[in-house]
């Protein structure tokens, strides 16, 4: 063949592309975190930051072992390995031993994304999927949350906890002000609503998520414990102090948002956010459990591929002939 | 104690109930079934390639003892199997020679020059929606590997830019024949080596631009001949295998080398 | 004002009318011409030309065969050289004829300028007569389909034609030939649509306009401004508001039912491009044989739209414009959304090439496909509503069931899907293989 001939490129139209990619996408979640964790780390001081880097650094590291492994093609500096460490961080107590992180990174890695085939496959959201399972496998290490500003080691429940445990009269103390801020007890990164809130807005901005699912996840429990509120406020906490604590902000604007683990359509996602929210209430105010939002969101991630099947999104042209 | 118990009775209970439904339903709902099936089905490749036209090997044998025939023999398995399958079935089978798969090209991208950088989608019709060729010649293997996707035995690869398959690996299933969107896959007698190696049917100087091993169409083959196996039709020398004899007078005399002996392939054309 | 436009998906990528302020040139004839034989849908023509046929300008040099077929013209004097197959604007090898001019290098304004102009009287004529002038001409629909236009204008009497749309939206990015016309040819393009307006009863016309040609909405509002049957629409700029169902939805809020055409609703759309033939059939019985290209692509040194002859080589148009051809990666014909790449610089322009665009990698990288992250962008700016990654997911599993078949024979490839996927995923590529699946069982 003649070297000095140049072959022109053959391909299917179109000719051009977003500058998008997945690595971008993730990238650009993964740094939306950063005033929410900023946060963790005052509150909870170094250990945060330990925690952080341990699953970050185990997550992409069980990804490059699977790699070397299965017979598909992992890319595992993609961005999505260290945004599952990064969520996964968040979704523990800062006081989390070692191992119990490394088993955390092992479950959301391998049993919550790779055993299905990877990168997009998964029906369950991974971080989610490895929350539980410590939370069931784990209860006394997923119990004891560091009390903030302690750093000591020093530990208690979360307001959440106080709620199911004592009763509603024994949070007259907390102010929603503080709750808002992240000043509670709790895991690394659901503490502070306001930073996630901010994160997640540039998200919505950059339609990277899509708005529906935390705004109906957001408002069905606020609506949901809001009506038992009114119906017995000596015994249910008031709404807004359901809306700021536990894992709801960061459950309903990072974990719900996941774009490979929710719906694909509008009409999808606005049963997905609806479902999340009531779910969530239901677990809180009835279940055994004192938070109820990741096992929401794992319960209705089941749902999805029912929800991508019936609520499609309308063909253009179905409409009677003339 | 009386709890064990209890719980045993109760589990004991439904184990007995569940079972006799079981049981009755096993009795009730019984299908016959040709116990020559499963033989025949352990007899055959159990690749379940497909290449019968049924959907698999188990769908095939419950089809030919049904039938009670092997008009359409399985194209996977040698004639050892079919008549073992035949003993099973009470029946005399001829045997037959094994087919293999055939590429009649051989333009390589040395041999024809490539010329484009195709970016789509690997896999040879999704390439002709973009272009109907990716080498200089309009009828050559465009090498993008459709028919090496499709082959259940691993007997075709890439090579240079064109399919080379494994006579050895091949079971002349002909799975891979409608996969081409070029049309240059033959089946042809396992024991025949003789093949024209391409399918251009453009005139011979057109045909000798877009490939240096393109058959021109000059008859020499046809000549040369003894057995009336190969003639020249639309400037494309074709074998008859029915009464080509091996004798490779047409390899020799093919001026361009589109007339190739397989196994002993000659990859670069000489400069005629 | 609010402006019109299609509802459902669509994208608005960057426009890059590099040759919007520039005036038609005319070009030269070439040393030699390829005249592809089919440059139409329909069934092929019937060559009437032999090698060495001499030739004049509007000799029918193909045949159509049967209704569904369109005619081909030579384009000069000359003689035909030679019949081969010759790969063509978008890949394909098709039969062309290839035809030696008698003058080389003659400007083909000079050309133009010798038809005489001939006055017609658009209110004696007659439906038919019409049809057949348009069928002889062979006009094929100019935006990149290549329908042929008598067929079009031809619908079965149970469907009442009420409203023609003249599509000018050139929703493409780069492509200005549209555009160009509607500004310099407005007088003619309103001839042409009253030509038009005389094949059905009491026929409303629109035409539609994105709003990024402001210079042509006024031009044209000027030129039909005695025209009470006649209005134009000015449109939101979105993608791919040119596609003829997304048009109507836009224009009349009507919805062309699912593998229904048009005509289902009352509406027959006719591109621009089409109309000037139109006019040119009529006052010049100047047959189609020449077209406007815009040339353009982040190579050229300058773009521009140019009136060539069909049969033009690229090659010609590369050395016009002074075009550094060992910097072009990537040869378009039509627009970057939905036009074709072509990988021989010999291929000549076409009946429907409304553009020739060159490209180097810095544009348009390609990456390999990643796993889908369903984020549902695909699905969000399909203007067909179709659930795309499910069923390209489907197409690539070779998992094509009847379900998955009727969504796959909606799909208009306009590539809005391909252009928002994040993980570089060819879903349009993906769609045309399904319709190739499909095909193939059929």
């Amino acid at each position: 063949m003649d070297a000095s001939k140049q072959l022109l490129v053959m391909d299917s139209s179109p000719q051009g592309r977003v500058t998008e990619s997945t690595s971008k996408i993730m990238n650009t979640v993964s740094l939306t975190l950063i005033p929410a964790l900023a946060v963790s780390v005052w509150v909870f001081g170094w250990d945060a930051v330990r925690v952080l880097a341990l699953t970050s650094v185990f997550c992409v590291g069980f990804e490059w072992l699977l790699s070397k492994w299965v017979s598909y093609k992992i890319d595992y500096m993609d961005g999505s390995a260290l945004l599952t460490g990064i969520l996964l961080a968040m979704n523990l107590p800062s006081s989390s031993p070692w191992w119990l992180i490394l088993i955390g990174s092992l479950v959301a890695i391998g049993l919550g994304k790779q055993v299905f085939g990877g990168l997009g496959q998964n029906i369950f959201n991974p971080v989610l999927v490895s929350r539980t399972f410590l939370i069931i496998s784990f209860p006394v290490e997923l119990s004891l949350w560091p009390k903030p500003f302690a750093y000591d080691g020093s530990t208690g429940a979360t307001p959440l906890g106080v709620l199911k445990t004592e009763g509603v009269g024994a949070l007259s103390g907390t102010s929603i002000g503080d709750l808002a801020m992240g000043q509670m007890g709790g895991s690394v990164g659901e503490i502070s609503a306001l930073t996630l809130l901010l994160g997640a807005a540039y998200l919505i901005y950059k339609q990277y998520i899509a708005w529906e699912v935390p705004a109906l996840f957001i408002g069905t429990v606020f609506v949901f414990t809001g009506i038992f509120y009114l119906i017995d406020p000596t015994t249910y906490a008031d709404p807004v102090f359901h809306m700021f604590t536990g894992g709801l902000f960061i459950g309903a604007l990072y974990m719900a948002t996941d774009m490979v683990t929710s719906p694909l359509t509008k009409k999808g996602r606005i049963v997905f956010g609806i479902g999340c929210g009531f779910f969530t209430a239901v677990i809180r105010l009835f279940g055994s459990y004192p938070e109820g939002v990741s096992f929401a969101i794992v319960l209705m991630n089941g749902f999805v591929p029912l929800l991508d099947k019936y609520l499609p999104d309308k063909k253009f042209g179905m409409v009677k002939n003339g | 104690m009386p709890d064990i118990v209890i719980a045993g009775l109760v589990l004991g209970g439904f184990a007995l109930i569940s079972s006799s439904g079981l049981l009755y339903a096993s009795k009730k709902f019984y299908v016959y079934e040709d116990p020559r099936i499963e033989e025949v089905t352990e007899l055959l490749p159990g690749a379940n390639c497909g290449g019968c036209g049924f959907a698999g090997c188990s769908a095939y044998a419950e089809h030919v003892v049904k039938e009670g025939s092997l008009e359409d023999p399985c194209p996977v398995a040698d004639s050892e199997t079919m008549a073992k399958i035949g003993e099973v079935l009470g029946l005399q089978v001829e045997s037959s020679e094994k087919m293999v798969a055939s590429l009649m090209c051989h333009g390589t991208v040395q041999n024809s020059e490539l010329m484009m950088d195709y970016e789509g989608i690997e896999d040879c019709w999704a390439a002709m929606l973009v272009a109907d060729t990716t080498k200089a010649c309009a009828f050559a293997c465009l090498g993008l590997g459709s028919c090496v996707e499709a082959c259940p035995f691993d007997a075709m690869h890439l090579e240079n830019g064109i399919v080379v398959i494994d006579d050895e690996k091949c079971t002349g299933c002909g799975i891979c024949i409608p996969t081409c969107p070029k049309n240059i896959l033959h089946m042809r007698p396992y024991s025949k080596k003789v093949t024209v190696t391409c399918n251009n049917t453009d005139k011979g100087a057109d045909a000798r631009k877009a490939c240096k091993v393109a058959c021109i169409g000059c008859m020499k083959c046809e000549k040369v001949c003894e057995d009336d196996a190969i003639h020249v039709n639309n400037f494309l020398a074709k074998i008859d295998y029915n009464k080509c004899t091996n004798c490779e007078k047409c390899v020799e005399v093919c001026p361009t080398n589109s007339i190739q002996i397989r196994g002993q392939e000659v990859h670069v054309a000489a400069d005629v | 004002m609010l402006l019109r436009t299609f509802k459902r998906g669509g994208i608005h990528p960057p426009e890059e009318k590099l040759s919007a302020d520039l005036a038609i040139e005319y070009g030269e004839i070439p040393g030699s011409l390829l005249v592809p034989v089919n440059q139409h849908i329909g069934k092929p023509c019937n060559v009437l030309v032999k090698k060495g046929t001499a030739v004049k300008r509007g000799d029918v040099l193909a045949e159509a065969d049967g209704f569904v077929s369109s005619n081909v013209h030579a384009p000069v004097d000359g003689k035909v050289q030679k019949i081969l197959n010759f790969p063509q604007l978008g890949g394909q090898i098709k039969e062309c004829i290839q035809i030696t001019p008698d003058n080389p290098g003659e400007s083909y304004q000079s050309v133009l300028e010798g038809d005489t102009f001939q006055e017609v009287d658009v209110d004696g004529l007659d439906r038919d007569e019409i049809r057949k002038t348009i069928a002889k001409a062979g006009l094929v629909g100019m935006g990149g389909a290549g329908f042929p236009t008598h067929v079009k204008l031809s619908p079965p009497p149970d469907k009442t034609i009420d409203t023609l749309i003249i599509n000018g939206a050139e929703c493409e990015p780069y492509i200005t030939a549209d555009h160009r016309l509607m500004i310099e040819k407005s007088d003619e393009l309103v001839r042409g649509i009253k030509i038009l307006q005389k094949l059905f009863d009491d026929v409303m016309i629109y035409i539609g306009i994105e709003e990024n040609k402001a210079d042509a909405i006024e031009t044209l509002e000027q030129a039909t401004k005695d025209e009470v049957k006649m209005k134009v629409i000015p449109l939101k700029t979105k993608y791919p508001q040119g596609g003829e169902k997304q048009l109507i939805k836009a224009v009349l809020n009507r919805e062309v039912p699912s593998k229904g055409l048009p005509m289902d609703v009352g509406v027959i759309v006719q591109n621009v491009g089409t109309l000037k033939a139109i006019y040119d059939a009529f006052f010049y019985q100047r047959p189609l044989m020449e077209r406007v290209v815009t040339v353009s692509g982040n190579v050229v040194k300058r773009a521009g739209n140019i009136l060539v002859p069909i049969g033009t080589p690229v090659s010609y148009l590369i050395e016009k414009y002074e075009i550094d051809k060992s910097r072009i990666k990537r040869l378009v014909s039509g627009g970057p959304m939905m036009g074709r790449t072509s990988y021989s610089f010999e291929s000549p322009v076409s009946k429907t090439s409304s553009a020739v665009l060159f490209f180097d990698d810095s544009v348009y990288d390609t990456r390999d496909e990643n796993p889908c992250i369903r984020c549902g962008n695909c699905i969000a700016v399909c203007p067909m509503g179709l659930p795309v990654a499910q069923v390209t997911e489907m197409i690539k599993a070779n998992n094509v069931t009847p379900d998955i078949k009727n969504y796959i024979m909606d799909c208009i490839e306009c590539g809005s899907c391909s252009y928002v996927c994040p993980a570089d995923r060819r879903l349009v590529h993906w769609m045309r293989f399904g319709k190739n699946i499909i095909n193939r069982e059929n």
